[in-house]
């Protein structure tokens, strides 16, 4: 693990924070954006410090 | 043995139970034997009788004095019926009937009561105190003004016209007074010099303008639904002061830019940017 925190996800969602906040400035979220963003918040906090790819794959849509 | 023992119990608790019950109606009816219904009836009478003599007497003392005093009509009707009613009272017994004539005939006698009381105050008060005196004369005066002005009011009515021409005319004089006055101010104006009236037109002509741009605000949109799309600035400073990723901020710069459009689009490049971040993430 290339992070030195231990817990990943708490470093992840640190930073998912201020990025948010920016994408409202620049245009307000849609719907369907809020949706998939509760559910990567969900998929974060469920993780149990395994790798990050299974994270990612689990976010494919397409 | 158990269950024997409980009967025994239940058996000698029902004989104290049943027994005190019946005790008592031997007791009441060893007395009651003595006393009968007609009997009550009559103590009950007698009670009754007694109570109402009691309020009797009292009561022919008011009507006895109440009789002397005044002299309205209102008594004669109301006394008889009271020293009446106690006797009937005494003699017979009641039937609902003459309680509902009792109690009315009481409503009267109180009614009779106070008006004979109001009545004979004013005679007692010129007789006794000297504060009663100018109660008295409070009530004579309160009368003769509520006579003169009832005499008033036509005389009211005719000044009232000549009021109302008088305030008429003093209006219009008002009125010409003013119109007066502005036609001195004009001609003060016109005799002004020609260079402050030039003066005080161009700043008029200079203030004009401004107010006009002021008083119009920027309305870029009145439909609250689509006031934040016109609304948006983006500050790109705040990207300087935190530490972003750089996925991100192309993502932000493209929506700002309008090269993503829609809702669908947008969200399906907000997910390849989260799936950049979390991969990227391995490197710090």
């Amino acid at each position: 693990m290339t992070p030195p925190e231990k817990l990943f996800c708490r470093g992840l969602e640190a930073e998912l924070v201020p990025a948010m906040a920016f994408l409202q400035n620049c245009r307000p979220f849609a719907v369907s954006m809020t949706n998939a963003l509760k559910y990567i918040k969900l998929l974060v906090s469920q993780e149990d410090s395994g790798d990050n790819d299974d994270d990612v794959s689990d976010q494919s849509y397409y | 043995m158990n269950n024997l023992e409980t009967e025994k119990i239940t058996s000698e608790i029902t004989a104290v139970v049943v027994k005190k019950p019946i005790e008592e109606i031997e007791s009441k009816m060893n007395k009651s034997p003595e006393k009968s219904k007609e009997e009550i009836l009559v103590e009950r009478q007698a009670k009754k009788a007694a109570k109402q003599s009691k309020k009797s007497e009292g009561g022919e003392k008011q009507n006895e004095k109440s009789e002397k005093r005044s002299l309205s009509s209102a008594t004669p009707d109301s006394s008889p019926l009271k020293p009446e009613t106690p006797q009937e009272s005494k003699i017979s017994g009641k039937s609902k009937d003459q309680i509902l004539a009792e109690r009315a005939a009481k409503n009267l006698a109180k009614q009779a009561a106070k008006k004979n009381i109001d009545v004979a105050s004013p005679d007692e008060s010129k007789a006794k105190t000297p504060k009663d005196q100018l109660t008295s004369d409070l009530v004579e005066k309160v009368e003769k003004l509520q006579i003169d002005d009832s005499g008033e009011t036509p005389g009211k009515k005719v000044l009232s016209k000549a009021e109302r021409r008088a305030i008429q005319e003093a209006q219009r004089s008002a009125k010409a007074r003013v119109i007066d006055e502005k036609n001195t101010t004009a001609k003060k104006i016109k005799e002004m010099p020609a260079k402050r009236l030039q003066d005080v037109t161009s700043k008029k002509l200079f203030e004009t303008p401004l107010k006009l741009s002021t008083n119009k605000p920027s309305v870029a949109h009145k439909v609250k639904l689509f006031k934040h799309l016109y609304a948006d600035k983006c500050d790109f400073n705040i990207n300087v002061n935190q530490k972003l990723h750089p996925a991100i901020v192309k993502l932000g710069l493209q929506y700002a830019n309008d090269t993503v459009v829609g809702s669908n689009a947008r969200c399906y490049a907000f997910l390849n940017a989260m799936k950049t971040v979390s991969t990227s993430k391995f490197n710090t």
